[in-house]
Order: C-alpha cells, then sequence, then structure tokens
C-alpha cells in the first residue's frame, strides 16, 4: 500500500495500491498540485506517523456524565445552585 | 435383418449425424467456455484510506468493471463505521451515530459523529475501476479506513 499525502503532514490523499498517475489524479481532484503533495511507502508513512504527536482522547458518554454528576455535586455542596 | 437404406434416407442419415458432431462441438466448446469463466477471479478485496478533511474525488483502479460493491468504513481509533451496499443502479450505506443506526440513500460510506459528516457516493464503474465522490458536512477531521469488496461476472 502506497500513502499519497500531503506533503510533511500524514494526511492521506489517497491511500491505496493505486498507481501513481492514479494518486497524482487523485490529488488534483482535492486542489492540491503535484508540488503540494508525496507519495509515502507503508513503511515511510508509518515512521512519520509515529512522530504525530498523539491527540488528547475526548471522553467517552460514561465519564461525561460522571463529570456532569461530579460538577452538580459540588455545586450542591457548596451551596452555589 | 438388412435394412435397405433408399438415397434420400441415407442422406438424411448423413446429415443427422453430421448435426450431432456439430452439436457435441458446440457443447464441448461451451463446457470449456464455462470451465474458462469459472476460473476467472470474480472478486477483489482492497484497502483504502482517505483523509476526512478532505472533499473530492478519489478513483479507485480494479482489475474489471465491477457489478457490485460492499464497503466497510471506520473512522481511525474511534467507534465510527459504515457499511455500504452498491449495484449498477442503487447504493444504500447504514451508519452508525451516536448512539443509534441510520440508513442513507444514494452514498456507500457515511462516518458521522454527531454533528459531522464525511460521506462519499460510487461514481463511474468503468472496466478499470470506480470513484468515489467525498463530500464533508460541517468539519469532519481524522481517517477514514475503507475495506472493499467488489464483485463482478462474466459478460456485459
Amino acid at each position: 500500500m502506497k500513502y499519497c499525502v500531503i506533503k510533511n503532514t500524514i494526511k492521506v490523499i489517497d491511500g491505496s495500491e493505486n498507481p501513481i498517475e492514479i494518486m497524482l489524479q487523485n490529488a488534483q481532484n482535492s486542489g492540491f498540485t503535484e508540488n503540494e503533495i508525496e507519495i509515502l511507502t507503508e513503511e515511510e508513512y508509518r515512521a512519520r506517523k509515529e512522530l504525530e504527536p498523539i491527540p488528547p482522547k475526548e471522553p467517552t458518554t460514561e465519564e461525561r456524565l460522571e463529570l456532569a454528576e461530579s460538577a452538580i455535586d459540588f455545586l450542591i455542596m457548596n451551596g452555589g445552585m | 435383418m438388412k435394412k435397405v437404406i433408399d438415397g434420400y434416407a441415407r442422406s438424411q442419415a448423413m446429415a443427422a449425424l453430421s448435426g450431432a458432431g456439430r452439436a457435441n462441438d458446440l457443447s464441448s466448446q461451451t463446457t470449456q467456455s464455462l470451465e474458462t469463466h469459472k476460473a476467472e477471479s470474480m472478486s477483489y478485496v482492497l484497502e483504502v484510506t482517505r483523509d476526512m478533511s478532505l472533499s473530492g474525488i478519489q478513483t479507485i483502479t480494479l482489475p474489471f468493471k465491477a457489478k457490485s460493491i460492499i464497503i466497510r468504513a471506520v473512522k481511525y481509533d474511534t467507534i465510527q463505521d459504515s457499511t455500504g451496499f452498491v449495484s449498477t443502479n442503487v447504493q444504500h450505506a447504514q451508519y452508525y451515530m451516536p448512539t443509534k443506526y441510520r440508513l442513507l440513500p444514494n452514498y456507500a460510506v457515511a462516518l458521522n459523529d454527531g454533528v459531522n459528516i464525511f460521506k462519499g457516493n460510487v461514481i463511474n464503474i468503468t472496466e478499470t475501476g470506480f470513484g468515489i465522490n467525498w463530500e464533508r458536512t460541517g468539519d469532519p477531521i481524522g481517517t477514514a479506513w475503507l475495506l472493499i469488496l467488489a464483485i463482478t461476472h462474466g459478460g456485459v
């Protein structure tokens, strides 16, 4: 598998087994020129992905509920409501 | 017991035998064509990825003209997913949005976080592949990972 990405990023325009000319066409379809993209091998893509900072995980619905309950408890206990 | 065959009866008999021979030849050719056809590869599985911040057409290459396509899609590292069925005349996606499943006609992929939607419809199925026209509603981000099963059959 190859990855056509926006240069110096891991934003994948086309990750597939497509021939390179099709990948370039797909990049143009998304509004990018040949100079704005690069094609990475599986190994190169994975290596770059590992260097990317991991975004903080969004809380689950249960975690959100627990936080909301804690906030309500806090307000009630402290006379905020 | 000998049976006397006149000239007319003989020619009729020869014609019948000749016809039977041709029928046998045709049958043999048909069997061979069928065996060749059965040996052809009729399905193809491939993996495709796409950043969800990008719209536009993504062309996917195939070794044949697909007659039906199944697309399983997930947003990487989440539980957002969709399953799409495509035939030559219709396409439908079934997708999960918190906290229920929904159907989306005329699309083969739909990843929905409840606010932002990344959806794709299959277009232009040809002898060399097909396209997915990606559309965005809101501001979907992340990476869509697709597993595609394309199926074909002989004939037109």
